[in-house]
């Protein structure tokens, strides 16, 4: 056995440093171990070049790098089981949040979105963080792969931080959506799909990725999103337009009619104060749902109730399913506000008792607020005219509602006469 | 009769902490290289532990306390012992009855003959 020189020491300790080691701990147990392997093999027919080639082959095809790495990853990974498992319990338990909480809001039952939010929230602030973690230190030090993380994880985080600020009504929820489902489509699944070229391995599972990957997106922008085509919600519109136009054109026939009939000779005190009640109740009547289709304006355009009400519907494309509209028309957190679905039924059905107390005998079923029977399901007034509908369809049935009103307004004028 | 070089990894991967601890406590300080020849002596190298296995796991016993180091100047170079510490010792003993137990169990289960 041969003790080494100093230089070969040297040489050595250079050596392990270009191999890659940078931690200074570790080359000390390297250059100790290495010197020993080779004072051990070193005799004074081989030189030390051979020897020392002989023994680097000891460590492997990827050598000395990967005892640091596997260092590495054991010093940072002290945490790794209690990571692991939080991962994955805080998965199950937000996904199973999630799934129960859209049940409850498909059948309406309260507590749902509590459900959801808070099932999103665990999804954004443990689960993808730690999936983001573990995935990337799991990984070789490959830089697609570290790309690929950082972008999965950025555009899953700014799709789930959307669904919970459209959830919560906060601003910037479709923005967040569709930035990270386009980062998502357009970095994350290139990326990926040319990853799996590469490595043949697990090709099924991969595929599978790629279609959950699409479909997810898929199914993101449909529901949160751009509802209906353009062609569909522009002829929607222009049935609002011209219904519109037809119920101011009654408006007007119907005011003429109100001071014809004042102005008119020998009308008893009791037909003039029916006349006058009539065209009071009716007026607010008409104030009430002409606030309520501004009010529903402002709410899916962003716009306050003085420019929405002073807003021309031509200029009007929105064409968004807007679950704002149908939390506010229909969900009883929102009870307390002025117009909901429910308090244009009680407007509505008081309208029509004065309308049947000043003339019993006209026909006002078109003014009927009872259960609609849809597909043989009977469905509430309410759910049948604002269920689940986009802006256009909103106003157009509360257009709808308010020329109904307007005949039966029409009719009972006549037998006043 | 059956002498292989080495068993598999997953074997040996699940007791090395073990060997390592046992080892430690046995004599009072060693450095890398002798805990390598060390266990290949005492199992008739069917046991050869990797510098690859050995350093990264030896570094984490460190960083959680088990073992503390203290360095030797050799000539040019530094000779790292490896020490156990308080815990350390008890760790050792742990595992060691752990494994124990484990072997009884596996004996069991696998309805394993002494081989003498």
């Amino acid at each position: 056995m041969l003790s080494l020189t100093e230089e070969q020491i040297a040489f050595i300790e250079n050596d392990i440093k270009v191999r890659g080691i940078t931690s200074p701990d570790l080359s000390i147990d390297l250059l100790d171990h290495i010197c020993c392997l080779i004072e051990n093999e070193l005799d004074e027919y081989r030189n030390f070049e051979t020897v020392y080639q002989q023994t680097l082959l000891l460590f492997g095809e990827k050598g000395l790098k990967e005892i640091q790495d596997e260092t590495n990853r054991l010093l940072t990974f002290k945490h790794y089981y209690f990571m692991n498992s939080t991962m994955k319990i805080s998965g199950y338990v937000s996904s199973m949040l999630i799934l129960i909480g859209s049940f409850f809001k498909f059948q309406h039952w309260p507590g749902a979105n509590v459900m959801i939010v808070v099932g999103v929230f665990f999804l954004a602030t443990l689960f993808l963080p730690l999936l983001f973690i573990l995935k990337f230190k799991s990984t070789e030090e490959n830089n697609r792969s570290i790309v690929l993380s950082i972008i999965g994880f950025i555009s899953s985080l700014l799709i789930c931080a959307g669904i919970l600020f459209r959830i919560l009504h906060w601003p910037g929820a479709r923005f967040m959506i569709i930035i990270g489902c386009v980062l998502l489509l357009l970095g994350y699944l290139p990326i990926y799909i040319l990853s799996i070229y590469k490595n043949t391995t697990n090709k099924i599972n991969a595929t599978a990725t790629i279609i959950l990957i699409i479909a997810g997106v898929g199914l993101i922008v449909t529901e949160s999103g751009t509802g209906l085509s353009r062609a569909t919600s522009d002829s929607f519109w222009r049935g609002v337009i011209e219904s519109n136009e037809m119920m101011n054109y009654n408006k007007a026939v119907n005011h003429r009619t109100y001071e014809l009939m004042l102005l008119k000779e020998g009308t008893d005190t009791i037909k003039r104060n029916q006349i006058i009640e009539l065209e009071n109740a009716s007026k607010s009547m008409m104030e009430y749902t002409s606030k309520m289709k501004a009010y529903l304006i402002s709410i899916t355009e962003g716009i306050t109730l003085a420019e929405a009400e002073k807003i021309n519907l031509d200029d009007l494309r929105s064409s968004g399913w807007n679950d704002v509209l149908n939390d506010r028309l229909l969900s009883d957190d929102y009870a307390d506000l002025d117009y909901t679905a429910k308090k244009l039924k009680a407007k509505i059905e008081a309208y029509k008792q004065l309308l049947m107390k000043t003339s019993p005998e006209v026909d006002l079923s078109n003014l009927k607020t009872d259960q609609v029977m849809v597909y043989g399901e009977l469905i509430p007034w309410e759910k049948s005219n604002f269920e689940q509908l986009p802006l256009p369809l909103v106003i157009y049935n509360m257009i709808r509602i308010e020329l109904s009103l307007q005949m039966a307004e029409t009719a009972v004028l006549s037998k006043i006469k | 009769m059956y002498i292989c070089p080495m068993y598999s990894s997953e074997l040996i991967k699940g007791t090395l902490k073990t060997v390592i601890l046992k080892l430690l406590s046995d004599t009072k300080q060693m450095y890398g290289y002798e805990i390598t020849q060390k266990v290949k002596e005492l199992t008739d190298s069917k046991i050869v532990i990797t510098e690859g296995a050995l350093y990264p796991l030896l570094h984490q016993l460190e960083a959680e306390g088990v073992v503390t180091t203290e360095t030797v100047n050799i000539g040019k170079r530094i000779r790292k012992y490896y020490t156990l510490t308080q815990t350390g010792n008890e760790r050792a003993k742990e595992k060691i009855y752990e494994f124990a137990d484990f072997i009884q169990t596996m004996n069991i289960l696998l309805d394993l003959k002494p081989s003498v």
